[in-house]
């Protein structure tokens, strides 16, 4: 083996081991002066190779003998740029939660201004019952409308019935909505105070 | 042997070979031979810790028409050394009481 194939043997398992850059060429430095002091003492090139052993033996020998000081050093600036990732991504998270905090007050309104839409088809009911009931009182009081009064007396009364079920529907699904809100409020601050 | 008593006696083994003055990598390998057999991979990480302890100092110099890393040995290495000098003497009493046991405990 050549000196030139020791060094590029040496240095490619070195690497591979995890040794970073510039430990790998002191390391690689080291040895072509060890060649070199070896060759001025009178040894031929193979010999001094061979004198040196096993490229891939030696690499093993230097990782386990520096033990942590000759290692990769990837730990410290990884916890730098995690750091760096949170200052500047510090804006995006507060952009974000106001996002968020919009968008969930938008439901909120969304569904209360529903439930308070749907609530108006309750007084449209009660419109419709005073409405039937006071315009059959009226059509009694006209010569010949009782057929008219009966016929609004009878809308009025169905839109009794029809109120009726649409306020107990109605009452259920405002239940439901402010148990919603309330689990939802309560949860996301209970979040909060967890982080 | 125990590979954390090798290491710290080859340390003071290297520290030693810089006692007559400074010296390199290869000269360091050929002094300890008739004493220690050390392979060019076990010197380097030795090198470089007694640097980073402050017990040796590494400059480069010219030589044929190249350069060489020389290591000279400081005033902490000198210390270390003689603190080396120190310790050895109890090491030894432990070590004769060693002897001592294994020996008569043989003869019994």
């Amino acid at each position: 083996m050549s000196a030139t194939e020791f060094l590029k043997k040496f240095d490619k398992n070195l690497r591979r081991l995890g040794v970073e850059t510039g430990e790998r060429r002191q390391a690689v430095a080291y040895y072509i002066e060890m060649i070199e002091d070896m060759v001025s003492d009178g040894m031929t090139e193979q010999e001094a190779v061979a004198a040196l052993g096993d490229p891939a033996e030696a690499a093993g020998n230097f990782v386990s003998e520096m033990g942590g000081e000759f290692a990769k050093k990837p730990r410290s600036s990884g916890k730098a740029l995690r750091t760096a990732a949170i200052i500047i991504g510090s804006p995006l998270w507060i952009v974000a939660l106001v996002v968020l905090a919009v968008i969930m007050l938008a439901v909120y309104i969304c569904i209360w201004s529903g439930v308070a839409g749907l609530w108006c088809g309750v007084a449209g009911f009660a419109a419709g019952l005073i409405g039937g009931i006071g315009g059959a009182a009226i059509a009694l009081m006209v010569p010949g409308g009782a057929v008219a009064a009966i016929w609004l007396a009878g809308c009025g009364i169905v839109c009794a019935g029809i109120g009726i079920l649409w306020l107990i529907g109605m009452i259920k699904l405002t239940k439901v909505c402010a148990r919603f809100t309330g689990w939802s409020f309560k949860t996301i601050f209970k979040r909060r105070r967890t982080r | 042997m125990d590979t954390q008593l090798k290491r710290g006696l080859l340390d003071v083994c290297v520290l030693a070979a810089l006692v007559r003055g400074d010296s390199y990598g290869y000269q360091i390998i050929k002094d300890l031979s008739p004493y220690v057999t050390m392979s060019e991979s076990t010197l380097y990480p030795i090198l470089r810790r007694l640097e980073a302890a402050g017990s040796l100092r590494v400059y480069s110099a010219e030589f044929g028409g190249r350069l060489r890393k020389y290591y000279s040995m400081t005033p902490g290495g000198r210390e270390k050394l003689a603190e080396f000098m120190q310790e050895w003497k109890s090491i030894m009493s432990i070590y004769d009481f060693i002897e001592k046991e294994v020996s008569t405990g043989e003869r019994d």
